[in-house]
């Protein structure tokens, strides 16, 4: 018969013919809530550890040592956090289930081994004066940390925010104990009670993921192929993390705000203590985070593309737009109204805790420009991930990409500019990005409906 | 206790007697030897480690997650690799347990505008067999059969398979051929998802799928001629299989009997119905099979107690003559 | 684009081929080349419209000398799209899509709107429709909207938009092809469809020449296609469903292929059916009689009157053949199952089924098993595809089992070779068998109902069971096909409407190389 009628079928009957709108859950991005808990850990094992070791610079080497092997691995694994949690979302989606297990294996081989290559290499040629163990101790810790975080972001894209905490409570908690124990054996002691306390949490986390997708398949790269993978949230991966410590990096390599500490590890007095006391103040952003856009705006989501994919009439669409709209905004103001109450909170009683903990109360300003911006930070995942929900994915990796750069920049300047102005940079910059990413999502969320359908990639 | 020991074995005497050899060797190459041991290590043990996987895992390429493991995280990988292999791995579910799925009501658009033409099977035959229906009239009265799927309306749309209108003609042959293919469909599907299950998985719900996907392909009518015969006798192994996993499903046990009562095997039909009614299966829906055996096989009196037992059985128009002209004569 | 096919400056007739000519075997492909052959006076240029490269093999055909220029383009391919950007934003757009739309919709109007006679409508962001703006505009979108709202009675909005976008971006397509397609002197398509919109606008842009010739009626096929098709989702819930309703997606998609096909009608100065009944049907389409005229086909007579002389004519042993490529439509099962009736009343027959099996390879499962249960293993064979000139000289009767064809080829080739003929009652084929009109040369053979076995089976014992009754067959097939259905005669016709088409023509002749 003539006519390529005849063939349309062909065309529509193509898998991913909506399979196109798949933008899963990227909870992933608020796996700041694990580091809490690891800063957390840490600056508790270093207080509790205070007066019990010989001698008393050790407790600074260590936590130093953790909080380069935090950052540094979270940067690190950065790059496969968001790419790959979409990955294993889209075979979700997909039903094959089975995949995961197995690729998250060669992920963990991928991630490992090249850590492995990169903390070989620093360790055996940057740590000159430090002892074997110690370095084979940071080597080892990397490595796992990094198999760590790419497990927890993985988790918490698909939602196990039970086990991860359960999984982290007993980690550090393992850590804290035994490092008390092991006090007496000063820096190598504490770093092995904190391999012991991660080496639990990996264990755990594994076994979470072997249960709850199992496979018949043991190992496979199949991410690595191409076009499996979205270079765009490989690049917002590793921005987001590079920007969260841009400043930190910054005022630990500026001279005159850092100390050596340990081999080539430099910390800042001035700088530190305040901002990770200032991620506390975050806390109950975070639940309202969690509650506001993982329950409202995920449910007009998940009906919204339902509706779409499904075949839902336009009309029913719109509603669901509407609806995904509206618990967006409230969502959104939700954080901002409780974050500043945490803000007024912190504002007075932070001199009272600081000095509680013995810190001097010349950190108290510094420590309120750190909780304002901390505050925004919450506010900026929130936006970030209903821009994942979008699947708006340029929005994301523009936004990490000005948060990182104005972190970076504004942060040199401040160092530059002298005592006062320490934290501005860190807080401007995520003043900066919150305010072009809520004109953005309005924009978007405005023609939602439009950019789903119109502007649809023709080739998956 | 415990404390001591680790005290002793960790204090410095304990630890300056273990590393007394390596006193002299600088750090950074201290450091190189201890990657390398490391690695030697992993590499040496990565594929006894293999071993120790759950079978079907064991003769794949799986050492590299055992060796980068050990290599790359010294000490402590060893006993991630060893509890992967034997205890995590052995963590997972048996099979996925298929999750109920509850039907909503659909969202009506507001776009959507009122119909009310409708047109029963009867009324859509009739226009199918008026001599000059016209296409349009001829088409919805084909696709008004078509949703009908049973075993009344195969036979229709494949008498209008001589329609002098073309139309009608290719549309009744798609019409059937799309039957067959969506069954068909379904039971490839299904056989494709059986191949894929884990070792030793339930197969039985998938026994029973398929015996009654077949046995749908007979009751709608869509296979002819020696594909029925073929049809049939896929029903019958799938039942069988699925009956020996699940004996005490009555549902199969009707499927059973109807298949023997399609091919004559009447004794047999009657025990596979005397099990589902012991089941429990519903009366109802077993009954009439029931007496219509009986009836083949010439149990007259069985059929008379059945008919007493059961009254609701002379209600049936097919056999309700039979059993009240019997019940007369006795 | 891959290609080493011929390229010129110019053209006498250029052909625009969908999905036939030279990727696809079959009778309009054959029928493509034989014409081309038949006239080497002319230099033809032929446009192939496909839908995705992938759904296509190798070239199927040798080109002609004078096929002087080859292009391919992919409908449906998705990779040379406009990159993916809102487009600025046109005050006159909304304006132009509700006119044009008005008046495409208005079933008085049968011809192209006059705005889109101007091939430039379809790249003008100004005064035009780009395909940019149909893609990625906010007035399209409002548009498309609108329309759902307004007309549409399936709620899957996502499945409307889909079928709104697949129907119209084509349309794009085709106006990038005409517009830098070589001149031609005259445009001969061989179905409406997508090669007869080309066809349309290639004709309102340089003001020459269209020929439509139609083998099948492609509105036909396609609403049968439409009805039958899977793939048009129907997401009507079970309380919103009036099953005796066609869902809307099939109705638009039909209507679109109508509406395309008045509009090809309209723009044809000469519409060429194959017999009377499919020029009945073009008529009812909206083609003005006036314009319509009938060139049935013809078949080359020398190289099957030759084979008359290897013929052995002994009906004790008859083979019954059914030429064709062994798919449902040609309903093989119901040849096998009439060579049960057969094979009882003359044991020694035998059946061949002799095509291409590589097209739905189910169906010929199906098929060698049906063999099989039937118990006709010794009776039936499979030969595959084979040379007709090889085949025809062995065979004494063909069987043509169809639920739907036009003017078969095979027949006509079968019946110059001397091999009369039972089919079912489609097409052409009763004016075949038995003639019209002033043909009085009597039966070539004999009809039976569609799907029924039985008396396809009845028909072919009584043929070949009367030597008398087989011979005067043969006879009247000969003579018919020799008298009516040559190559000679179907090429004179067409011969005159293409020098008359290029009188008509602007176009100066080119100069022969």
């Amino acid at each position: 018969m003539a006519g390529i009628g005849f063939e349309l079928r062909k065309l529509l009957r193509h898998d991913d013919y909506f399979g196109l709108i798949r933008a899963y859950s990227y909870a992933g991005i608020i796996g700041a809530g694990p580091w809490v808990i690891s800063i957390l850990g840490v600056v508790l094992l270093g207080i509790l550890s205070t007066n019990h070791v010989f001698p008393p610079n050790l407790v600074s080497q260590f936590e130093t040592s953790v909080t380069y092997l935090i950052a540094g691995s979270l940067i690190f694994s950065g790059i496969w956090q968001l790419a790959f949690t979409r990955y294993v979302s889209d075979r979700l989606f997909a039903r094959e289930h089975d995949l995961v297990l197995p690729n998250l294996n060669g992920l963990l081989v991928a991630a490992m081994g090249s850590g492995f290559v990169l903390s070989g290499t620093a360790t055996l040629f940057l740590f000159e004066g430090t002892g074997a163990l110690y370095r084979l101790l940071m080597s080892a810790l990397f490595c796992l940390l990094t198999g760590v975080w790419v497990i927890t972001v993985m988790l918490t894209g698909l939602k196990h925010y039970r086990a991860i905490i359960s999984a982290f409570v007993v980690g550090y908690g393992v850590a804290l104990s035994v490092g008390l124990l092991l006090r007496p054996f000063g820096l190598v002691g504490l770093l092995f009670a904190f391999f012991l306390g991660q080496f639990l949490l990996f264990v755990g986390l594994l076994a979470v993921i072997y249960r709850s997708y199992p496979s018949r398949q043991f190992l496979a790269f199949d991410f690595l192929k191409r076009g499996q993978m979205y270079a765009s949230l490989l690049a917002c991966g590793f921005f987001y993390n590079a920007g969260i410590w841009a400043d930190k990096i910054v005022f630990w390599f500026t001279p005159q705000t850092s100390q050596a500490v340990i081999g080539p590890l430099r910390a800042s007095a001035i700088y530190d203590l305040p901002i990770f006391l200032a991620y506390l103040s975050i806390i109950p952003g975070m639940a309202v985070f969690l509650m506001r856009v993982e329950t409202d705006f995920v449910d007009y989501y998940d009906q919204f593309y339902d509706a779409v994919r499904e075949g839902g009439s336009l009309s029913h669409i719109r509603n669901m737009r509407n609806g995904m709209v509206t618990s967006a905004k409230t969502g959104i103001f939700d954080i901002i109204k409780i974050q500043s109450l945490a803000t007024i909170v912190a504002f007075v009683i932070g001199p009272a805790v600081l000095r509680f903990l013995g810190i001097s109360l010349l950190y108290i300003p510094l420590f309120k420009i750190d909780v304002v911006g901390a505050g925004l930070q919450v506010v900026l995942m929130g936006i970030l991930n209903i821009f994942f929900y979008l699947d708006r994915r340029a929005r994301v990796v523009w936004l990490t990409v000005i948060f990182f750069g104005l972190n970076l920049v504004l942060s040199i300047i401040s160092t530059h500019l002298g005592l006062y102005f320490y934290g501005f940079g860190f807080s401007i910059s995520l003043l900066v990005s919150v305010l072009i990413g809520l004109v953005w999502l309005d924009k978007d969320m405005e023609r939602v409906e439009y950019q789903t359908f119109m502007l649809q990639p023709w080739s998956h | 206790m415990l404390r001591d020991l680790a005290h002793y074995l960790l204090s410095h005497p304990s630890l300056a007697g273990l590393s007394t050899p390596f006193s002299g060797i600088p750090a950074g190459t201290l450091l190189l030897y201890a990657f390398i041991a490391n690695g030697l290590i992993a590499v040496l043990l990565a594929k006894p480690i293999a071993l120790l996987l759950p079978f079907p895992y064991r003769n794949q390429r799986t050492s590299w997650f055992f060796v980068i493991l050990i290599a790359t995280v010294p000490f402590l990988g060893l006993i991630v690799a060893i509890s992967v292999a034997t205890i995590i791995t052995r963590l997972n579910r048996q099979t996925m347990v298929a999750e109920p799925q509850t039907i909503t009501i659909p969202p009506f658009g507001v776009e959507m505008r009122a119909r009310n033409i409708h047109m029963g099977a009867g009324g859509a035959w009739a226009i199918i067999r008026a001599k000059e229906p016209g296409t349009k009239r001829g088409v919805r009265a084909l696709l008004a059969l078509d949703p009908r799927a049973s075993r009344q309306t195969s036979p229709l749309v494949r008498a209008a398979l001589q329609h002098p209108e073309e139309d009608l003609r290719l549309l009744a042959f798609g019409l059937l051929d799309q039957r067959e293919g969506r069954l068909a469909e379904v039971i490839k599907d299904t056989l494709d998802e059986r191949e894929n299950l884990p070792p030793r998985a339930d197969l039985s719900s998938f026994e029973k799928r398929l015996a009654f996907l077949y046995w749908e392909l007979i009751y709608q009518d869509l296979s002819r001629d020696h594909l029925r015969t073929l049809a049939i006798r896929h029903a019958k192994e799938h039942a069988h299989a699925a009956i020996l996993l699940r004996p005490n499903d009555a549902t199969l046990h009707i499927l059973m009997g109807r298949i023997a009562m399609m091919e004559d095997r009447n004794m047999e039909a009657r025990e596979h119905f005397e099990n589902a009614l012991s089941l429990n299966a519903a009366p109802a829906q077993i009954l009439p099979y029931f007496a219509e055996v009986r009836f083949r096989v010439g149990d007259f009196l069985a059929l008379r107690h059945l008919a007493s037992d059961f009254p609701s059985l002379l209600d049936m128009p097919s056999i309700g003559p039979v059993v009240r002209f019997w019940a007369k004569t006795s | 684009m891959s290609d080493n096919f011929p390229k010129a400056e110019s053209a006498d007739i250029v052909l625009l081929l969908e999905g036939t000519f030279p990727y696809i075997s079959g009778g309009v492909s054959t029928w493509v080349n034989q014409l081309m052959r038949g006239m080497p006076e002319y230099r033809f240029a032929a446009v192939f419209l496909g839908s995705r490269p992938e759904d296509y093999g190798a070239v199927k055909y040798e080109f002609p000398e004078n096929l002087v220029h080859l292009e391919t383009h992919y409908l449906f391919s998705q990779t040379d799209m406009p990159p993916i950007e809102t487009p600025r934003r046109n005050p006159g757009t909304s304006r132009c899509l509700h006119d044009i739309h008005a008046s495409l919709r208005d079933p008085n109007t049968s011809s192209l709107p006059d705005r889109l006679r101007n091939i430039d409508f379809f790249f003008d962001p100004k005064n035009g429709i780009p395909q940019e703006e149909f893609l990625y505009g906010l007035d399209s979108w409002e548009y498309i909207t609108e329309m759902y709202q307004t007309r549409c009675t399936d709620p899957s909005f996502v499945d409307y938009f889909w079928t709104v976008r697949n129907m119209h971006s084509p349309i794009w397509k085709l106006a990038r092809i005409a517009k830098n397609l070589i001149p031609g002197r005259v445009y001969h398509s061989v179905s409406t469809g997508y090669a007869g919109t080309l066809g349309s606008l290639l004709h309102w842009h340089t003001k020459r020449p269209l020929i439509l010739s139609e083998h099948g009626i492609y509105t036909k096929e396609r609403r049968i296609d439409l009805f039958n098709a899977t793939w048009v989702a129907d997401r009507r819930s079970r309380l919103e469903r009036d099953p005796s309703e066609i869902s809307y997606l099939r109705e638009l998609w039909i209507a679109f292929f109508e509406s395309v096909g008045r509009m090809c009608y309209d723009a044809s100065d000469t519409i060429i059916s194959l017999f009377p009944e499919a020029q009945a049907r073009q008529f009812d389409d909206g083609a003005k009689p006036e314009r319509c005229s009938i060139i049935p086909n013809g078949v080359s007579i020398a190289p099957f009157a030759a084979l008359h002389g290897q013929r052995q004519d002994d009906l004790s042993a008859p083979v019954l053949c059914l030429l064709g490529r062994v798919t449902p439509i040609k309903d093989i099962k119901t040849f096998i199952r009439s060579m049960r009736a057969v094979v009882n009343a003359i044991p020694k027959a035998v059946g061949w089924i002799v095509g291409p099996e590589e097209e739905d390879p189910d169906y010929v499962a199906e098929c060698r098993s049906l063999v099989d249960s039937l118990d006709l293993n010794q009776h039936i064979q499979f030969m595959g595809f084979q040379r007709t000139t090889d085949i025809l000289p062995q065979v004494h009767l063909l069987v043509l089992s169809s639920i739907s064809e036009g003017l078969p080829l095979v027949l006509l080739e079968g019946f110059a070779a001397g091999v009369p003929a039972v089919c079912t009652d489609v097409g052409a084929c009763r004016r075949l068998i038995f003639g019209e009109g002033d043909d009085t040369y009597g039966a070539a053979g004999d009809i039976a109902g569609i799907a029924d076995p039985k008396a396809l089976g009845v028909a072919a014992v009584a043929l070949l069971r009367d030597p008398e009754r087989w011979r005067n067959a043969q006879r009247a097939a000969i003579d018919r096909v020799e008298r009516f259905y040559t190559d000679t005669l179907m090429f004179s016709r067409y011969r005159a409407l293409y020098q008359q088409a290029h009188e008509a023509s602007d176009l100066p002749i080119a100069p022969k190389t």
